[in-house]
């Protein structure tokens, strides 16, 4: 078979970081290579060096065996390479139509965009994928796997001969993932060709006809998906084996005391009458799809939305929470899925971050901050959660994912929490960090603090936690012990197909 | 139906019904303001800020801000009048130069702004400075009075009595909207504000694209420096003091955001006709003018807030008006509403 792009030695770093270093590797025509790595592995920056976006310090690509040299994006979309985002590149205000054919708008003889054919085209490509939507739809209006999937129309509406996609379904539900997996192979079928970058293994194997694996901004190898198995990668990865990845639960934990319950709590709209106990030193799981309603119940117990309804209980008492301020002093904790956006001060340094919501206790009498003790008490939490970073003085947007999420948890420990609402504790980590991270959290338990995780990735909830809750539209459907889960049980309830509470 | 639920959920709603009902209130008030004497008077002194409100609102669209026109809009007088008046150039020529002097002036703010790097604000806030400065040196402070017995007519003029600059002023619009709408230049200025990395993946030049957008506000200050000099037949350093700061008005009671990639032209026209109007009521009724400042203030946070607020009154609105939809078009409506908030 021919090779539609080679890529030869390519190197890039950045201050202080080698991200990408002498790589390379080659893409067949009409192939699916799954690209796979721990997060920092050079993934993101080699697909932007083929995609036009990084401009590659050393070594050289070629498209057909024709050395080509990309400026911009728009250059390597023009050669045939376009690519879709990790982060979503969409203009909220402006309309699906407009989005996709930003800046390729057709146009009349004066320059006069043709709004009719611009929507005709439009409904073409929405047609393609199933959509039902009106071109003329603003995308602040839709929801977050339909800007995904707009995104990939976007991609495709270039008809490119390569199509780089960057974890598109991170945010997408299994349906749509599946629906997403039939698009990508009827597109191969049509001759495209695909770099297809993810975190989630098994993806690898339903999709990709050959893998390749990065580490540390190098070339690890290229196998056969056929010929490899789910360890082997991970070993690639990582260049180690793990064992142990989800640590050993507290069996002692049977007659656990009552730490933390919600009664009856309501928010229209979102979730409907949902209660829970959670034990002191239990891990409780929420399990559900995309837009359930998990993480607006996490926010309503944690104050930031309001509730119609509920009652909650700490330690026996009944608490009244209006307000996160309200929540921390209770000493409950909230670390949210989104963390660039919501959960970390992404410009300031780690220092500063972990201090954020504890500044009280290292104020003097006077209202002042008093220094070294801040950063005595930070080095410390820094060696304590493992976060690598070259000094407490780094801003935090420099670190890895994973490095990141360590951060936010550093940060909320220093509250001491009883209540610990962790959503989406591994999202955007790799392999490494992830274990420690679960490792943490078992330590955590341990010392009797409860915590609720909310995942998406079954495999996470069923290796953590003591108890699953699912959550179907804002309900829970059914709960499910330790020593009866399974993944189709959990996935029954939480799809609505089984429901224990409402025959 | 439909169309009425669209209508109300359209930028346009909020700052028509705020004309509307200004207009309404303020005839209320005084029988002086239905006449034609008073609406001439009224479009002579919206048109002036209106057509420096263009510039405005292109600037706010590129999440940009543009505090030079008023300066630059009393360089423009005071150049236009050293030109003809004192150096003798014919007045075509020298209107000619003044608005190409815009164009400069515009490319100034936006070459800082863009490949110099420093944010609009403190780009234009420096040339706010330099423009008014400049203004001073050239004139050394005197104003310059009858500059061209010409100059008057292409102001005080009618055409189906229609007074000039109202004209010039739709005119003007028209064309921005045409443009805004229907080029890819006009959809790349949204882009831009909208979402910078998204328009720079899409191939969309942002830098040339604000340079655009403060090109043409210095070409719009710049033709409403020549609306003021003929209105008055004259050039000062002292014009146009705070006019940027009446079309910043006009553009965010029009509902465009100073976050950039919202906000239409159309209403900008509306934002500055309701401040006119109002200032027009309150002389009317001989109200102080520090109570003006007030009033116009205070609009400015009705404005605004109503647009905030307008989310959930307009869903209220939409479901009165769905009615008669049936439940599966009104269950569609939920992801919208989310959307809003």
């Amino acid at each position: 078979m021919e090779y539609i792009l080679q890529a030869e030695n390519l190197s890039k770093s950045f201050p202080g970081v080698q991200a990408v270093g002498d790589v390379s590797f080659s893409l067949r025509a009409g192939e699916i290579l799954a690209l796979v790595g721990e997060n920092g592995a050079g993934k993101s920056t080699l697909m932007q060096m083929l995609g036009g976006v990084q401009k590659p310090e050393a070594g050289h690509i070629y498209l057909k065996g024709i050395p080509v040299i990309f400026s911009s994006a728009s250059d390597a979309i023009h050669a045939g390479i376009s690519m879709v985002f990790q982060e979503l590149s969409l203009v909220n205000g402006l309309s699906i139509s407009e989005n996709i054919f930003a800046n390729r708008q057709p146009v009349g003889r004066i320059n006069n965009i043709q709004w009719k054919e611009l929507g005709q085209r439009t409904r073409e490509l929405l047609d393609r994928f199933n959509l039902d939507l009106d071109p003329m739809t603003r995308v602040k209006r839709l929801t977050m796997s339909n800007q995904q999937i707009l995104e990939i129309l976007k991609a495709i509406s270039t008809g490119p001969k390569i199509l780089i996609l960057d974890e598109p379904t991170s945010s997408l539900t299994e349906a749509e993932t599946v629906d997403l997996f039939e698009n990508i192979q009827k597109l191969k079928r049509e001759g495209m060709s695909f770099i297809y970058i993810t975190h989630k293994l098994g993806e690898v194997f339903q999709l990709a006809d050959r893998v390749m694996v990065m580490r540390d901004g190098k070339y690890v190898g290229s196998r056969i998906v056929k010929e490899v198995t789910e360890g082997d990668l991970v070993g690639m990865m990582v260049g180690r084996e793990i064992n142990d990845m989800y640590g050993a639960t507290d069996r002692s934990a049977s007659s656990r005391q009552n730490r933390f319950s919600i009664e009856g709590f309501t928010r229209k709209g979102f979730f409907h009458d949902v209660s829970f106990e959670l034990g002191q030193g239990e891990i409780l799981g929420l399990a559900g799809l995309v837009g359930a309603g998990r993480t607006e119940l996490a926010r309503s117990i944690f104050g930031i939305d309001p509730k119609d309804s509920g009652k909650l209980t700490l330690d026996g008492e009944p608490v009244e929470i209006n307000s996160p301020k309200e929540a921390i002093d209770q000493g409950i904790a909230y670390l949210t899925e989104d963390r660039k956006g919501q959960g970390l001060f992404m410009d300031m340094t780690v220092l500063e971050n972990l201090v954020a919501p504890v500044l009280k206790e290292f104020t003097n009498r006077f209202g002042m901050l008093v220094g070294n003790k801040i950063t005595d008490n930070v080095e410390d939490r820094i060696r304590k959660f493992d976060i690598t970073t070259p000094s407490a003085g780094q801003k935090v947007l420099n670190l890895s994912g994973g490095n990141q999420q360590k951060c936010m948890i550093a940060m909320w420990m220093g509250i001491d929490p009883k209540v610990v609402l962790f959503d989406e504790p591994t999202r955007g980590v790799d392999v490494g960090a992830r274990t420690e991270i679960y490792h943490k959290l078992r330590e955590l338990a341990k010392e009797g603090t409860g915590v609720v995780i909310i995942s998406s990735e079954l495999p996470e909830l069923i290796g953590i936690c003591d108890r699953i809750l699912a959550v179907h539209q804002g309900q829970i459907t059914g709960e499910v012990f330790r020593d009866e889960f399974s993944e189709e049980l959990i996935m029954s309830y939480a799809a609505g197909i089984k429901n224990q509470l409402h025959h | 139906m439909n169309n009425i639920v669209k209508f109300f959920r359209s930028a346009i709603a909020g700052p028509l019904a705020a004309l509307i009902i200004a207009v309404i209130i303020i005839s209320l008030t005084t029988d002086r303001f239905l006449t034609t004497q008073n609406f001439i008077n009224v479009s002579l002194q919206v048109s002036t800020v209106a057509i420096a409100a263009i510039g405005s609102t292109l600037v706010i669209l590129t999440a940009g801000i543009d505090l030079s026109p008023g300066s630059a809009v009393a360089l423009t007088t005071c150049v236009l009048a050293i030109l003809v008046k004192n150096m003798g150039i014919p007045l075509p020529v020298g209107m000619l130069a003044v608005l190409i002097m815009g164009i400069g002036m515009g490319l100034v703010n936006g070459f800082f702004s863009t490949y110099g790097r420093i944010p609009t604000f403190v780009v234009t806030l420096a040339t706010m400075s330099i423009f008014r400065g400049l203004a001073f040196l050239v004139t050394k402070g005197h104003p310059i009075f009858s500059i061209s017995p010409y100059l008057e007519n292409i102001f005080y003029g009618k055409i189906l009595g229609i007074p000039l600059p109202f004209l010039y002023m739709l005119i003007l619009y028209a064309i921005t909207a045409v443009f805004l709408r229907n080029t890819r230049s006009g959809r790349a200025i949204y882009a831009v504000g909208g979402n910078e990395s998204a328009a720079h993946l899409s191939g969309i030049h942002v830098n040339r694209t604000r340079l655009l957008a403060f090109t043409l506000a210095g070409l719009t200050a710049a033709i409403a420096g020549v609306m003021m000099a003929a209105r008055l037949n004259s050039g000062s350093p002292n014009y146009g003091v705070g006019l940027e700061l009446s079309a910043i008005a006009a553009a965010v009671i029009g509902g465009a955001s100073l976050a950039g990639g919202y906000g239409n032209i159309v209403s900008t026209l509306f934002g500055a006709l309701t401040v006119a109007v109002v200032q027009n009521g309150l002389n009317l009724n001989a109200v102080p003018a520090a109570w003006q400042n007030i009033t116009i203030g205070s609009i400015i946070i009705l404005a605004v807030g109503l647009d905030m607020w307008r989310g959930d009154f307009g869903t209220n609105l939409s479901r009165i008006f769905s009615f008669d939809r049936g439940k599966e078009e009104s269950q569609k409506e939920q992801p919208e509403e989310e959307g809003e908030k």
